[in-house]
């Protein structure tokens, strides 16, 4: 005998999902006996605790016999089964869950595990890690009330719950619910006009391919993204200094505007980088996974905080993609999910190999023209750059490895600042530091002329940790060679020999070495840390003579300090020295001498085009990859079994990587493919979720087995497969076929009985209702006050700010605001300066997260603190004086229309009579009060009818038509 | 999770749950009563929408109505105020000895550090016969209400991290605070004000800022409002110029009246919700400036606090702080920024800055608690005095050299002191002890996950079971790792 499954016991939910009630079906696992070992067993039988041996995660495990040796499960015989067993005993020192841990299960609950053993203990996979299927839209008995198949999954579900849809919303509701769904601003009153005069279905689609068409869609979509992105201008951690990243929002407004496909898009923000022949667009996508915090406070550690944003960058990824919160599996198996502690590292590894290193310059940067119509032109030039650059290091690492370099014997080591001693090490002489180092130090390596050299043609200097094999994965502090300079002594005394160049052991080093030659600059070195042991090799001007019995002299300047208290020295070293031809004539090698002229050219056309900078994604030069490691219960510093190969979790479908090597493209192909079961999902159930207030699936965070169901599966998993298929990954035309719907474009008013039967929407049986989001708060009131401009992209702006809240930690951080009038004041919300620590106080009180980290949802409050904004904000309070002029100047009549037109001007809506009276007796109220009170209407306005319109202009921007859409 | 824990869960994550509380309220009583009599389940407080801030009852008898939290930003040493090491004294100007520096790792000191002695003379007080510097001489004659913990410890050594992990029970952004926990949990007893209330001197802001009184993954009408000294004690409490109070009045009266009406075509529950709101909006523009006037305060009260109207200043805030604990706010938390003694600095150094910083709040605090005191509210009300972590027995040297004219010590996460007085807590008792150099913690370790315990216990919770569902987790203040109540300290 079946019995209701575990929800059906919830007053609210028995109404709810009385559909699901089948009294004959077979036990589904994922539907019903998941959520009941969720509930009961797995926080001690599970993927963190194993307590006795035994989990319940995988059927292997939950098949096999535990410490007592009895089998768990017996599939067919729930008799012999040791979980019933000890589910059924009546000895408290037996029965499971230990009555400590919790009650007796319910009967029902062990009807439906003793019929789920009976039949065979199938294991399901959860719903959404199994592929979604396009189902049949189902038949409907109010055949003319669906637009689309939308509505019929809808409505069958509200007609076997004995609702019905509400009526049609009002037609100008519904253009303002539209207008401010997909362009977050409200429809002005000569939009609403014309769509009013034209009742047609025609006009409607009309309108809607016009708001799609908008340039305004982009930037209200790339706000929600934002969120996603954990987008800031700020850095986040410790000093919160400003980080230029406002190309990457450009992009994705760009990106929403044009539309393009969510697989597209989705590759080029994870991987936009790798992309063969990868537009400059693509590059600045990839600062999605840059807007990780940085810290540069002083004494901080570069590789504690990297490897942060590495773990970060993987947990956002699978939040905003894949709707699963893979974070848990850092420290210890999935608790619930059948995703293994050993998969996060292999899934880490694809992070783990960018260059980026919580730098304090937030290196690597791209350089991007300030107007992106020269973008192919910049990128065509960095690219120029690089391929010769490429080609240089190709052919400087061939003569390296024909060089035979000399060793010194004898070698003497001394430092001013730092002790040195010189160690052998594999038969080679090296200088090690003694001690405490010193910044700034400089290290004099003396040493004779090695046999049989009598010329020197190339100096080799190398910088090692002093332990490579815990470097590679657990990097020391780094070191630079601030400046270089040597000397040959000989029976005539001491020489100094000018030197001519210092090439890096990589292409693309972050910083000029050369700057090593003159001291000027931070020149070549490891910079921050150092994963194993790096060199370069110094050319002098000329080849130096070196007579019989001379010595050598090199001086290595060592680097300064960095965050204020880590000295960039090297505390391990080789030098050596070498007379190869080849270094000799290679400065002036004409295709050495051509490449170095072209990347000058380059940089020289560079620097005639405005541009800004953009961190992004660049991969390590694969000679210094990092060996990944697991962190034992997630500890950095704490470093378990290494990772062979980066990878994805076993439950889903495979990795198809390009070689054997797998690499974040891959990563990202995998992600934006129609077989992975979540992408289209959780894409899906976000647009969703925007329109209609809850999602499909009521936790958009958790698709996993500790998430909600969806509401409707077959609905959800029908325009996942579409989406992905014949709508070819279009959001536009997505959101097109919801608006469309009769769904969505039901009045939204709610009698008390439907409050009572689903106070939550979840049926749909009347259109969504909701408060304007933290942007749209602003830009809402700007456009109704008439003040809004309207351009597209560029740096961050400052509108007005509450007094007394900018006080950032850096004082040379200013927030300057445009005076009154000017343009830069009125822009959108979605340019507003983002700083994580001191957010925008109007955004954070209307529920806007600090985007220090990926947030997947607003929780919408409804506090004190949002009235006292939006009635004493100065922001809000020049929008209501906007508001005034539109009546007393922008509108003809008398003060009826006037403050019909105002109220309209903010709802949308026509005045009813009775509201009408209403302001007009405030408004007469105030105009006399201001009469008799000059020196108080001075403070507002010049005229008594002015300070008036402006008080009520506040009342109509506080109203809750005007807050909601 | 059970089924009663369940259903509350998936209630709570429902931002409609509020219907279903109104229409349902007896069975959710009874629920909620079934769950109070079940020992094992989480407690998850249940708040009536409309007036989310209403007070409600803790799981068991609480000893602390309210907390008053004194956090000195950046990290006050220890070893010049509270934990007295002569053996330091002898040491002092000598090479550190190398089994301290052995696999250590420093935020700033460099080379081989010199041993620092204690700066200050020491004296013992009150029957307790409590040590406490010469730098705190007022608070000295309070020896005998001081509960200190001279064995605090934490994993962070930044400060950022560190604040974070001491305020909302993890080192990463994005987690409730300890009031937002309380206030939640709790309620507020003065639906005037806001239940957690933030202020801060020094001249500064702590690095992390507002998510230090954030309310993480709980509904936002938890988190802290921070009041200022300067302008509006409350982010636009004051009306607009022009605006007076009776013309306020007249709008929100219309503004009330049409939103009725919208509630009336729209039957919207938020609408109602929002009305409420606003009205609630319109008396904390008078209860907060009100609450945080201190003009009206007698001479001796300025004169014990070390008061100047006007003025930002610590003692303004802990004279706040009274008035606000008066006035029912369940959570007051004062911050003071400039505690960072690195010895890099004048304004900074223990001989010079440091010296200053303690002058500025030994009389404000231990006025402060004669206020209490006399008030008969310090049975009542839990004060909480300490940093993010503590300071090594080592002089910071920074880059090398010797002779710095400025004293100075580093980080030192392995042990530090916190103090507690009031409400709950044995008065003049020590707790915990650190090595004879006051490095680390050789009894009774105390971590910042048990100091969470401690204090949501004596707020009439079991922190172990104190949760609210989020990403899959129970999430708690005290965290994932195992945490215990410090029941020695319990009175």
């Amino acid at each position: 005998m079946r019995r209701p499954s575990l929800k059906t016991h919830h007053c609210l939910v028995l109404l709810a999902f009385p559909a699901s009630l089948d009294l004959s079906a077979k036990v589904d696992f994922s539907e019903e006996v998941r959520p009941i070992l969720n509930a009961h067993c797995t926080a001690c039988h599970g993927g963190v605790k194993e307590a006795g041996d035994v989990s319940f995660i995988y059927r292997e495990k939950a098949l096999g016999k535990g410490d007592s040796g009895k089998p768990v499960i017996v599939p067919g015989d729930p008799d012999a089964s040791e979980m019933m067993a000890r589910i059924l005993s009546s000895d408290p020192d037996e029965v499971m869950p230990k009555p400590e841990h919790g009650p007796p299960l319910p009967q029902a609950e062990i009807d439906t595990l003793r019929q789920w053993i009976t039949e065979g203990a199938e294991w399901g996979e959860h719903w959404s890690f199994t592929p979604p299927k396009i189902h049949p839209a189902p038949d409907v008995q109010q055949t003319d009330w669906p637009r689309n198949d939308i509505d019929r999954f809808v409505l069958a579900k509200l007609e076997a719950n004995q609702l019905a849809p509400s009526g049609p919303a009002d037609r100008a509701a519904l253009l303002r619910r539209a207008s401010l769904d997909l362009i977050g601003l409200p429809p002005t009153i000569n939009e609403l006009d014309a769509f009013l005069i034209n009742p047609s279905e025609e006009a409607y689609e009309a309108e809607i391919d016009r708001l799609l068409a908008s340039p305004r869609f982009g930037e209200r979509w790339a706000s929600v993204w934002m969120d996603l992105a954990r987008y800031a201008d700020s850095e986040g951690l410790g000093i919160d200094g400003r980080r230029t990243i406002w190309k990457y929002r450009d992009w994705l407004i760009d990106a929403f505007n044009r539309d393009q496909p969510f697989d597209q898009f989705t590759i080029d923000q994870l991987a936009g980088d790798l992309i063969p022949d990868a537009t400059l667009e693509q590059k600045i996508a990839t600062a999605f996974h840059r807007l990780t915090q940085a810290n540069n406070e002083g004494g901080t550690d570069d590789e504690e905080f990297r490897v942060a944003a590495v773990i970060d960058r993987v947990n956002t990824t699978w939040e905003v993609w894949q709707g699963v919160s893979f974070g848990c599996v850092q420290c210890h198996s999935h608790p619930y999910d059948p995703i293994e502690f050993n998969e996060f590292y292999e899934f880490t590894e694809f992070f783990n190999q960018t260059r980026d290193a919580d730098l304090a310059e937030h290196s690597p940067l791209l350089r991007v023209p300030v107007d992106s119509k020269r973008n192919s032109e910049v990128n065509q030039l960095n690219e120029q750059i690089r391929s010769a650059e490429k080609e240089l290091h190709a052919t400087r690492t061939a003569i390296d490895s024909r060089t035979t370099w000399h060793w010194p014997s004898g070698m003497q080591a001394v430092g001013d600042k730092t002790k040195l001693e010189v160690k052998k090490h594999d038969g080679i002489e090296e200088y090690r530091t003694v001690g405490n180092v010193t910044k700034d130090s400089t290290f004099e390596l003396t040493f004779p002329t090695p046999d049989p050299l009598t010329t020197l043609t190339a100096l080799r200097v190398e910088f090692w940790p002093t332990d490579p094999e815990t470097a590679i994965h657990t990097p020391e502090w780094g070191a630079d060679l601030k400046k270089i300079w040597m000397e040959v002594i000989d029976a005539d005394g001491v020489s100094q020999k000018p030197l001519a160049a210092v090439i890096a052991d990589e292409a693309h080093p972050l910083f000029n070495p050369n700057a090593s030659l003159t001291g000027k600059g931070r020149g070549w070195g490891t910079y921050s840390k150092t994963f194993g042991p790096r060199h370069a090799i110094v050319l002098p001007k000329e080849p130096i003579a070196l007579p019989e019995g001379s010595s050598i002299r090199v001086h290595l300047r060592q680097g300064g300090a960095i965050l204020a208290s880590f000295p960039m020295v090297s505390e391990r070293g080789r030098i050596a020295v070498t007379d190869s031809v080849e270094w000799a004539d290679h400065l002036a090698d004409t295709e050495v001498v051509s490449l170095q002229r072209q990347i000058e050219e380059a940089r020289n056309q560079l620097k005639r085009i405005p541009t800004t900078t953009v961190p992004v994604m660049e991969e390590r030069d694969p000679a210094f990859a990092r060996s990944t490691r697991q962190f034992i219960r997630g500890n950095w510093l704490d470093k378990g079994e290494a990772v062979e190969m980066a990878g994805t979790p076993r439950v889903f479908p495979p990795l198809n990587p390009r070689s054997d090597k797998p690499d974040r493209l891959d990563l990202a192909r995998w992600i934006a493919s129609a077989e992975n079961p979540l992408t289209a999902r959780v894409a899906v159930n976000r647009f969703w979720l925007e329109l209609f207030g809850t999602g499909i699936v009521p936790t958009p965070e958790d698709f996993g087995s500790a998430g909600e169901k969806p509401t409707h599966p077959e609905l959800l998993d029908t325009l996942a497969v579409r989406f992905s298929s014949d709508m070819r990954w279009s959001v536009k035309t997505l959101l097109r076929e919801i608006v469309l719907s009769a769904t969505y474009r039901q009045d939204a008013s709610v009698t008390p009985e439907l409050a009572k039967l689903d106070a939550g929407n979840r049926f749909l049986a009347r259109g969504p209702r909701q408060r304007l989001t933290a942007e749209m708060v602003r830009d809402h009131a700007l456009a109704a006050g008439g003040l809004i401009q309207h351009r597209s992209g560029g740096a961050p702006t400052h509108p007005p700010i509450p007094p007394g809240v900018w006080t950032p930690f850096q004082g040379n951080d200013k927030w300057d605001t445009p005076k009154e009038g000017a343009p830069d004041r009125y822009r959108r919300a979605v340019y507003t300066y983002w700083k994580r620590s001191i957010p925008y106080p109007s955004f954070m009180t209307f529920d806007a997260p600090t985007r220090e980290m990926c947030n997947k949802r607003r929780l919408v409050s409804n506090t004190p603190l949002q009235a006292l904004t939006v009635l004493n904000d100065p922001a809000f309070n020049e929008c209501a004086k906007g508001l005034a002029r539109v009546m007393k100047y922008g509108t003809e009549g008398d003060i009826d229309a006037k403050l019909a037109a105002g109220y309209r001007q903010a709802t949308s809506r026509t005045i009813t009579p009775d509201r009408l009276s209403e302001l007009r007796s405030l408004y007469n109220r105030l105009e006399s009060e201001y009469k008799a009170d000059p020196a108080t209407m001075a403070m507002m306005a010049g005229t008594p009818d002015g300070a008036a319109f402006t008080v009520v202009g506040s009342v109509i921007l506080n109203l809750d038509e005007a807050l909601t859409r | 999770m059970n089924l009663l824990q369940h259903l509350r869960a998936e209630d709570l994550k429902h931002l409609t749950r509020r219907h279903f509380l109104r229409d349902c309220t007896t069975g959710l009583g009874g629920m909620w009563l079934v769950s109070q009599a079940m020992g094992s389940v989480a407690s998850t407080p249940v708040h009536d929408p409309s007036s989310p801030l209403a007070s409600l009852p803790p799981t068991f008898a609480p000893k602390a109505k309210r907390v008053i939290y004194l956090h000195m930003v950046g990290a006050p040493s220890q070893l010049e105020l509270f934990d007295y090491k002569p053996t330091l004294a002898k040491y002092d100007g000598k090479d550190c000895p190398a089994e301290f520096l052995e696999g250590q790792r420093f935020a700033f000191i460099q080379g081989t550090p010199k041993i620092l002695g204690p700066q200050f003379d020491f004296s013992q007080h009150g029957q307790s016969g409590a040590w406490i510097s010469d730098r705190f001489p007022r608070l000295g004659a309070h020896a005998d209400k001081l509960c200190i913990i001279k064995s605090m410890q934490t994993d962070q050594f930044n400060h950022g991290p560190a604040q974070l992990l001491v305020h909302t029970g993890n080192q990463n952004l994005g987690y409730p605070s300890m009031g937002s926990w309380a206030t939640w949990g709790l309620g507020t007893d003065n639906q005037n004000l806001p239940g957690f209330m933030v202020l801060i001197s020094g001249g500064r802001v702590p690095r992390v800022g507002a998510s230090l009184w954030g309310s993480g993954f709980l509904p936002s009408v938890y988190q802290g409002v921070q009041c200022r000294s300067t302008g509006d004690p409350v982010l636009n409490a004051a009306n607009p110029p022009g605006v007076t109070r009776d013309i306020r009045r007249a709008a929100l009266d219309s503004l009330q009246k049409l939103n009725r009406r919208t509630l009336d075509d729209f039957g919207d529950p938020e609408t109602l919700t929002r009305i409420s709101q606003y009205e609630m909006a319109f008396r904390m523009q008078i209860s907060v400036p009100e609450v945080m006037s201190i003009k009206e305060e007698p001479a001796h009260i300025h004169e014990m606090y070390g008061t100047r109207p006007g003025k930002e200043s610590f003692a303004n805030n802990c004279l706040l702080a009274r008035r606000l604990a008066e006035n029912g706010v369940r959570f007051i938390q004062l911050f003071d920024w400039g505690w960072d003694s690195h010895g890099s600095n004048k304004g900074e150094a223990i001989n010079h800055g440091f010296k200053n910083k303690c002058d500025a709040v030994d009389r404000p605090i231990s006025a402060l608690l004669t206020d209490l005191e006399q008030r008969g509210m310090l049975d009542e009300t839990l004060v909480v005095w300490g940093g993010e972590f503590g300071r090594t027995p080592m002089q910071e040297n920074r880059g090398g050299g010797s002779g710095n004219a400025f004293v100075g010590r580093d980080h030192n996460p392995n042990a530090f002191t916190l103090w507690m007085a009031g409400a709950g807590v044995k008065p003049g008792i020590s707790y915990g002890e650190t090595d004879e150099m006051g490095y680390n913690v050789v009894s009774n370790p105390v971590q910042v996950r048990d100091f969470h315990a401690t204090l949501l216990h004596l707020l009439g919770f079991d922190a172990k079971k104190l949760s609210f569902p989020f990403q899959g987790l129970d999430q708690k203040l005290i965290g994932v790792k195992p945490a215990k109540v410090v029941k020695d300290i319990l009175a």
